[in-house]
């Protein structure tokens, strides 16, 4: 009957996929923590790409709108003397084929006045200052033909010279010393314009993007000047014919809305094009150094390069920021597969019992666990990548996230971050099997060793909070402990509350035989606490998390607050030295404040300090405050803001780092010999503006009473001459008023605006950039904790059942309902998640009150650091809540699904 | 009932003890067992509840290893035997039979499948539709455990383990919840690997497979107390260190518990020692 072979099909293994579907709850939960580990893994490079994305679009706009900055992102080509025509040809294929801009718009004029020589226009002995200018399309918009030679000129020249359509007029460059006119070029004049009010061209032409800023110089006398319009091949000839060299400009603009890869391209692109009009022997180098009258140079001209940059520093300064967030959530996504799998493999431990009898060893268990595990990552794969791309969507930064970008960072990524799915269930299976051959295997020699885990966690969070606490507060963010030290914590914190809870007597809860009194019996003899370290890390991660993001949002505003001091700050220098106050403060106009900078020390400090002087009514009303700022520091300026007796020392308000306390007596040395004695009247983390080159506290000062403590040629308002020796007060303006607005009042004064800065710009900094984004990481990170818990309250649940499959019927028999014996295991688990909440408040208040790690930008006050709110106090009950109610409906659903029968004849 | 050629030692035991627990919890199961299993003989291993018989048959179908004493199993001295060695043993040479049939069995396979699946394990090929017609489950091939009866669970629990001619069958209680006709099956494949030369070790109370042994053990409060074979009568079972168990009925001459051991000629005489006087 029997004979010996060794090819055999294994059922077991062809069986192994439909075998985990069959098991359809555990399914799920797997699926649904790879899916949670796959978006955890999928989310960071979406998150980078959204970053990149959005800081592009951000840092263009701004740089585009910045007023010093001419054409941003736009290229300019700028050349001069007249090209070959086919090398002209090849020079405009080569600018119109440049990826991610649009097509070449090229200008054409020639030389405007100058020192030497003047280009003029004669008609019957009379003539006219004028330049030649061409445009791509500009004749066919005021009604010229390209093709045909000769010039239009204004309506008004036409009639100083006499001139009309159809005539011929002569240019030439006239001498401006000797007033020789060299070789002089006929043209016919084809046509007359009107040009536009203020400008040299008719508004059909303005039309076309022309800008006044981009016109050829002209001149101290504008309306002696005018521009002759004619084609490009025209103007080319006639000024070669003339002596005058033809200059040519081609506009390219940048697509708008153009991604990050596409304008890395487009830079490229132009930078390689710039190489070649510089490469010797290339055809366009060798075009170029044929141009007449003289060899021309190619000058490509664009700030894409810089703008890139800077969207890359914010984006590596994202990378950063997310970091500990993101690692946090992958090893929470871990952690929960991990748990859910070693849980379904104890549910299974008959089976896995009979497997290890039939010989069947690690290696094969490990296939067998991965061909298990495979219908769940195949599921979890797309659905974790689409929940990737939901949570950055929704959280992440406003960049956007091509189809391209979706596959490129999804399909590699979720596909090995499946793999990883299988490998923990394998590496779970493998590890399950080797300890149960070990427990089968003990003998004489045996020693039985676990791994003390409870002494173990709270050993790790001891050393890992001593190593945060070594760490400077610049180096934390960044550290792989930052993700580490939150979980270590709770799992430590929740062991020691675990061991406190079995340590302390238990109470006498009900009458024997109540609800109550069975659960008090049943709980004894249960070992809940390994699912209490996990829902205490849970709760804690979502506690922390949201904890972090309010803080961080407040540490935003307060950064952005300390740094920008306004919504507009504009520097005027020492222009206002020598003007009263009244009269500066009227220069500013409403909703503004003068304030007076200069150094001050504070001995026995060591170094110069800043001081802010201005009135502190104006600068309360001016003043941009961040989040945390708002109480303390108007509160302080309200103190600074009373009367004041002469007798008494100056108020001042600290802002920064100090030692000094409200009521604290010091002294302002201001300049050598003198000094004044003030009084502290509040000591506050960081002041709006205070953030200074030199020094880290900042003295805020009330202008009247300062001012009256100081010399005369101290004052803002002494004259230059009169204040030898004692250093003058710089001034700037600070505003609640938009910039412009601002900056037209003090131009309108006769001010010369140095610097603008506003609180928006500073906002846009690389680190509060990222900090801000990285904020909504948190998203995911709270759902993944989220997740962990109910997940591991869903498990506890059925475990309860699992354990109390017989005890239930053997009740039952003995008169207890199915509803009282799940109001007792519900007591149970109320319990347990009772005690994970409280040692969660516990380790969150040790990480919110302890040392901060999410510090993303040390080097600007104030420090960030965790802080609760009501909002996320609520947030993280209402979680809770929800976890006790999936739990219950759980508990109620697979108690009530039993059949006496089935559970007895399961034991036979 | 025929009987086939007394084989080779396949298993034997020296002086194995097993304790459980430790401290305070300590339970010793086993005490000092002495024994030797033979090829193509059945073994029966008798004894009340709690005497050691479930302990026993789990160290010789290495699932278990003793705490002291030497066990040696198909040549494999199971006591330092690495996990591996373990896993060969139990994949390919012996099989066992676990108390509760469920419990070696697994749900997601169907009857045929878990035939298919275990000659797979031992490289054997087996012709299912004989041996499940041999135990009377051939209409539930397709089934999986959870729609057999307990009876039919144990059958297809010892069909597998007489899947691929394995050198030692160690089943415990293989009959306790089987009819007379069904127990006959079981037992009558059980001597059919025993006269093909396995050595067949099987635990239980029941009479019928009491008749059917070819030597029979009793254990009592983890030691061997009396040994019956077909070729010797009920003899006591002297342990390693000396020690006897004497039958109940001999028992009731020693009302002091305490005996007088005298050795005449080839004799050894156990007398109650004289009362003392009042």
């Amino acid at each position: 009957m029997l004979c010996h072979t060794d090819a055999m099909p294994s059922p077991l293994l062809r069986r192994a996929p439909a075998r985990s579907l069959e098991a359809r709850g555990w399914a799920g939960l797997l699926t649904l923590a790879g899916a949670l580990l796959i978006a955890s893994v999928v989310a960071p490079p979406y998150f980078v790409h959204a970053a990149h994305d959005a800081a592009l679009q951000r840092i263009r706009a701004a740089a585009e709108t910045d007023p010093f900055r001419v054409a941003a992102v736009d290229l300019r080509a700028s050349w001069s003397g007249r090209l070959e025509a086919e090398t002209a040809a090849d020079l405009r294929a080569g600018l119109d084929s440049l990826p991610g801009f649009g097509p070449a718009e090229v200008t054409s004029f020639g030389t405007g006045p100058n020192r030497v020589r003047q280009p003029v226009l004669l008609a019957g002995g009379r003539s006219a200052t004028a330049t030649l200018w061409a445009r791509d399309g500009a004749l066919e918009v005021i009604g010229g033909d390209p093709g045909e030679p000769g010039i239009w000129v204004p309506d008004s020249v036409a009639t100083d010279l006499g001139i009309d359509t159809g005539d011929t007029v002569r240019l030439a460059t006239r001498g401006l010393l000797d007033g020789d006119l060299g070789r002089t070029a006929p043209l016919p004049v084809l046509g007359t314009f009107d040009p536009a009010a203020g400008s040299l061209l008719p508004q059909e032409v303005l039309d076309l993007g022309v800008r006044q800023v981009d016109l050829p110089l002209v001149g101290s006398d504008a309306g002696a000047y005018v521009l002759a319009i004619t084609d490009h091949a025209t103007l080319d000839r006639v000024s070669l014919r003339i002596g005058d060299i033809p200059r040519h400009v081609a506009d390219l603009a940048l697509a708008p809305n153009l991604g990050p890869d596409a304008a890395e391209r487009a830079s490229r692109s132009q930078q390689s094009l710039q190489r070649e009009a510089y490469e010797l022997g290339s055809s366009l180098a060798t075009g170029l150094a044929q141009a007449r009258p003289a060899a021309a140079q190619l000058q490509l001209a664009t700030d894409l390069r810089d703008v890139l940059d800077d969207a890359d520093a914010v984006t590596t300064a994202s990378r950063a920021a997310v970091a500990p967030f993101a690692r946090a959530t992958q090893v929470m996504s871990m952690l929960l597969l991990v748990a859910v799998y070693a849980l379904w493999a104890r549910s299974r431990t008959a089976e896995s019992w009979t497997l290890t009898g039939w010989g069947l060893g690690p290696v094969r268990r490990g296939v067998l666990a991965a061909l298990e595990a495979l219908p769940s990552a195949v599921v979890a794969a797309p659905a974790g990548a689409a929940l990737a791309v939901a949570g950055v969507s929704l959280a992440g930064p406003p960049g956007r996230l091509g189809v391209r970008d979706l596959l490129g960072a999804s399909v590699t990524t979720s596909a090995l971050a499946a793999l990883l799915v299988v490998l923990l269930a394998t590496t779970t299976a493998v590890a399950v099997t080797l300890r149960q051959e070990r427990e089968a295997a003990r003998g004489p020699h045996f020693l039985q060793w676990r791994v003390p885990w409870g002494p173990a966690w709270v050993a790790a969070a001891v050393v890992v909070g001593v190593a945060v606490l070594t760490l400077d507060v610049d180096d934390r963010a960044t550290s792989p402990l930052a993700a580490v030290f939150p979980l270590a914590v709770a799992a430590g914190v929740a062991v020691v509350v675990t061991w406190l809870a079995a340590a302390l007597p238990r109470p006498r809860i009900g009458r024997e035989g109540s609800v109550p009194w069975l659960a008090m019996r049943r709980s004894a003899a249960s070992t809940g606490s390994a699912a209490t370290v996990v829902l205490t890390i849970g709760l804690t991660v979502l506690g922390y998390g949201l904890a972090v993001r309010d803080g961080v949002n407040v540490a935003v505003a307060d950064k952005a607050a300390a740094l920008a001091g306004a919504q507009t700050r504009i520097d005027v220098g020492e222009q206002l030295v020598g003007r009263p106050l009244a009269e500066a403060a009227r220069l500013a106009g409403p909703g503004t404040a003068v304030v007076y900078r200069r150094a001050v020390t504070l001995p026995p400090r060591f170094g110069e300090q800043p001081l802010l002087m201005a009135e502190p009514d104006d600068l309360a009303a001016a003043v941009a405050w961040g989040a945390r700022l708002d109480g303390a520091g108007r509160a302080a300026l309200r103190e600074l803001a009373r009367d004041h007796d002469p007798e008494q020392p100056v108020p001042v308000v600290l802002a920064g780092t100090t030692d000094n306390r409200s009521g604290d007596r010091i002294t302002l040395t201001i300049s050598g010999s003198t000094s004044v004695e003030a009084v502290v009247v509040a000591a506050v983390e960081a002041f709006p503006g205070s953030e200074s080159e030199n020094g880290d506290v900042t003295v805020v000062a009330p202008t009247g009473p300062l001012l009256a403590a100081l010399p005369r040629s101290f004052r803002p308002s002494t004259p230059y001459e009169e204040t030898v020796g004692s250093g003058v007060f710089s001034a700037a303006i600070w505003s609640s008023v938009p910039a412009p607005v601002v900056r037209q009042r003090l131009e309108d004064a006769g001010l010369e605006v140095q610097e603008v800065a506003s609180l928006a710009q500073t906002r846009a900094r690389p680190a509060l950039l990222a900090a801000d984004w990285a904020v909504g990481y948190l998203l995911p990170l709270g759902m993944a904790a989220v997740s962990l818990v109910v997940g591991t309250g869903l498990l506890l649940a059925r475990r309860l059942l699992e354990r109390d499959r017989v005890s239930d019927v053997l009740l039952r028999h003995m008169g207890w309902s199915w509803r009282a014996l799940t109001a007792s295991r519900l007591c149970e688990l109320v319990a347990t998640l009772a005690l994970a909440a409280l040692a969660s408040v516990v380790a969150t208040l040790a990480l919110v009150l302890g040392p901060t790690v999410v510090e993303t930008s040390a080097d600007l006050p104030p420090i960030a650091r965790p802080e609760l709110y009501a909002g996320g106090v609520a947030w993280w009950l209402a979680s809770w809540l929800v976890v006790v109610l999936a739990a219950a409906i759980a508990l109620a659903l697979g108690g009530s699904r039993r059949r006496t029968g089935e559970v007895l004849r399961d034991q036979r | 009932m025929t009987r086939g050629k007394v084989g080779p030692v396949v298993a034997s035991c020296h002086g194995v003890v097993r304790v459980f627990g430790s401290g305070a919890q300590e339970t010793t199961a086993l005490r000092g067992i002495d024994l030797a299993l033979h090829g193509g003989l059945v073994t029966v291993v008798a004894g009340p509840s709690g005497s050691g018989k479930t302990s026993l048959l789990r160290l010789l179908a290495a699932q278990d290893r003793a705490t002291a004493g030497r066990l040696e199993v198909l040549g494999v001295e199971t006591g330092h035997a690495s996990l591996r060695q373990l896993r060969e043993l139990r994949r390919r040479q012996l099989t066992y039979v676990p108390q509760r049939a469920s419990r070696g069995l697994l749900p997601t396979l169907t009857v045929d499948q878990h035939m298919a699946q275990v000659a797979a394990l031992r490289g054997a090929e087996v012709d299912r539709t004989a041996l499940l017609d041999r135990l009377g489950l051939t209409d539930r091939s397709g089934n999986r455990p959870s729609a057999l009866s307990g009876g039919e669970q144990q059958r297809l629990a010892v069909g597998l383990a007489l899947v691929g001619q394995p050198r030692l069958i160690v089943a415990d209680e293989p009959t306790a919840e089987l009819d007379s006709e069904n127990a006959e099956r079981v037992l009558d494949a059980m001597q059919e690997a025993a006269d093909r030369g396995a050595a067949v070790l099987v635990s239980s109370h029941d009479q019928r497979v009491v008749e059917r042994a070819d030597r029979l053990v009793r254990l009592r409060h983890g030691v061997l107390s009396s040994e019956w074979s077909r070729q010797s009568q009920v003899t006591a079972v002297i342990d390693s260190t000396g020690r006897v168990q004497l039958p109940e009925d001999a028992l009731a001459h020693f009302p002091q518990q305490r005996v007088l051991v005298q050795i005449e000629g080839d004799h050894v005489v156990l007398r109650p020692p004289p009362e003392a006087d009042s």
